[in-house]
């Protein structure tokens, strides 16, 4: 890691709709924070997703991706999934891991709920949309 | 080198440009919106993946989804089509900086002929001919607005410095107009393109559109393809191009296309570009340059034999030129209509359901087009849904053999313009061709009040 690599980094968090971004190294720690208000129109664009896969309740059952990326069903240094089939979760909770380069965003789930299915397969390429994992009350 | 190409654009150029990179034994990944999940260009892609909602701010339009999906998908070259992205330099030095190749000319070539002020300056380094008009952007002062016009002589018309697409312009016709048409251009020119700078120049009464082809390399070789008279326009909106422009002396048409080449050595051009002219009593005059491929490149490619769109990938990828000026000579004539989903009365746009999609056949024809039965036209997009193109061994022949192909076409579930096109060919102005930019205009106008 070198300075000049953190414009590179903001610039991606900042295409990705991250916020806050912390990296721990042997001998440094960096941490960038994006002001809401700068907060991406990609992030932004989120809440106008609209699909076949979105009932038209208020409770949607499947968690979409909002950015294209390779799907990841576990953390790239832990070996468990984030979420197993018929694992309860809560609002907020990452359901599985969107890796776009060198950056991961977490998939978070959209309500409290139980995991149905994981649609996505594990390192599959989704687009703006692709249903990755379904819920059930 | 490159060997797999993400298409960052939709409808027929993206169907045009995959089937280029597969001829040419090249990967491709295809970009789309939720729109477009069912176009033939996603379903014959390597890989496709969607980028984004319909609207194009936020799928075609978004870079940085562009970018994000080259990362992903292992593209290592984007070629951007017409419109969209296809002319926005700050996106063409994203694609640099990315470590990716961006095929089309340098963002500093886009950014030179994107500004008219600095395309015209370029131009006359080059020799090649302007029209009369201001060196560079107008005053702000009457006065010395006033002796600029003077200079140019009227009628002249105002110009938005960013503008383009027949936005951003005001004709004066008299001294006392002069004020008022100024700012208002650049009330406009402010508002829509954020560059406030205003040129003027010499205004022509009975113009037609005549434009070269050009295609170069990295490595200095530079060739100009023949003419096209793209006059027929409705709104600045060209409706039927053909190539070449009938009724020039050739050795006029070869003098400017040899000012247009050395323009491109000069500026580095590389890629394919097209140099866009007004022709009033065979002189040429220089309106501005599209740095990327065009929507009638096929009306060329069917009178020279050359694949304008392989080509331009082949030097994207920095392969040379293997052609010679001398290997490219013009064969016969072709038309190619614009067949847009649109009503025939009002122009407005036809989205909707297509039911029948006839395409018409022979010797000669070709339509390229991502349409078939059953696709949808969604409203977000430009309205056009095929180019029919026609290639004769004289431009009687091609215009018989376009009339019996317009005959053949049927489309229905949408309004469209094949009417236009059909009566079109009936006119005698037409069939005479050599017709102004006007021409369509003036036609429309006297069937109304009929």
């Amino acid at each position: 890691m070198k300075i000049s690599d953190i414009p590179q980094i903001a610039a991606w968090i900042s295409e990705a709709g991250i916020a806050t971004y912390e990296l721990t190294g042997p001998d440094y720690r960096i941490c960038l924070r994006r002001s809401v208000k700068a907060r991406s129109r990609r992030a932004g664009s989120a809440g106008s997703v609209r699909d076949a896969a979105v009932p038209a309740r208020g409770q949607p059952d499947v968690a979409l991706s909002l950015s294209v990326g390779l799907f990841l069903h576990a953390h790239p240094v832990q070996e468990a999934a984030l979420v197993e089939p018929n694992e309860p979760v809560a609002a907020g909770q990452p359901l599985g891991l969107l890796q776009v380069g060198p950056i991961l965003l977490p998939v978070l789930s959209p309500r409290d709920g139980i995991v149905a299915s994981i649609i996505a397969p594990d390192r599959s390429l989704v687009g703006y949309g692709d249903p990755l994992v379904a819920l059930k009350p | 080198m490159f060997d797999n190409v993400l298409i960052a654009n939709r409808g027929e150029i993206a169907l045009r440009i995959q089937r280029a990179c597969r001829t040419l034994g090249l990967r491709t990944v295809a970009v789309y919106s939720q729109a477009d999940r069912d176009a033939p260009h996603v379903k014959y892609a390597d890989t496709a993946v969607c980028i984004g909602p319909a609207p194009a701010g936020k799928s075609y339009l978004d870079g940085a989804a562009i970018l994000l999906a080259a990362e992903v998908t292992g593209a290592q070259a984007i070629h951007p089509g017409y419109g969209f992205l296809s002319e926005n330099a700050a996106f063409a030095d994203d694609v640099a900086r990315s470590g990716l190749t961006f095929i089309g000319p340098s963002p500093a070539c886009i950014r030179t002929m994107g500004d008219k002020v600095a395309a015209k300056r370029a131009m006359r380094e080059a020799n090649v001919p302007c029209v009369p008009g201001s060196e560079g952007a107008l005053p702000d002062d009457l006065e010395a607005l006033q002796s600029v016009a003077g200079e140019i002589g009227l009628p002249l018309i105002l110009k938005a410095a960013g503008g383009g697409g027949g936005r951003g312009m005001r004709v004066v016709r008299s001294r006392s107009e002069l004020a008022d048409a100024f700012a208002l251009v650049r009330e406009e020119a402010r508002r829509a393109f954020g560059n406030p700078e205003i040129y003027a120049e010499k205004f022509l009464e009975h113009p037609r559109h005549v434009e070269i082809q050009v295609l170069a390399d990295a490595y200095g070789t530079a060739l100009w393809l023949g003419s096209r008279d793209c006059s027929l326009q409705r709104r600045h909106q060209k409706v039927l191009e053909e190539a070449p422009a009938p009724g020039l002396p050739g050795g006029l048409v070869a003098r400017i296309g040899e000012r247009c080449v050395e323009a491109c050595r000069r500026i580095g051009y590389q890629g394919v570009g097209t140099f866009e002219f007004l022709v009033e009593q065979e002189e040429f005059f220089f309106i501005e340059m599209n740095t990327r491929v065009q929507v009638e490149h096929p009306v060329t490619e069917a009178t020279t034999g050359i694949d304008i769109v392989a080509e331009g990938i082949r030097v994207a990828r920095g392969e040379a030129l293997t052609l010679s000026q001398a290997d490219i000579s013009c064969h016969g004539h072709a038309f190619e209509c614009r067949i847009n989903a649109e009503d025939p009365t009002t122009f407005a746009p036809s989205p909707g359901q297509i039911t029948r999609f006839d395409v018409p056949g022979g010797p000669g024809v070709r339509v390229d087009s991502h349409i078939a039965a059953g696709a949808a036209v969604p409203p977000y997009y430009d309205s056009m849904i095929a180019k029919l193109i026609v290639h004769g061994q004289t431009r009687h022949e091609a215009m018989a053999r376009l009339k019996v192909a317009l005959s053949e076409m049927r489309v229905e579930g949408v309004a469209t313009n094949l009417a236009l096109h059909r009566r079109i060919l009936d006119e005698p102005g037409f069939i005479e061709g050599g017709f102004d930019i006007h021409y369509l205009e003036q036609l429309l106008k006297a069937e109304a009040s009929a």
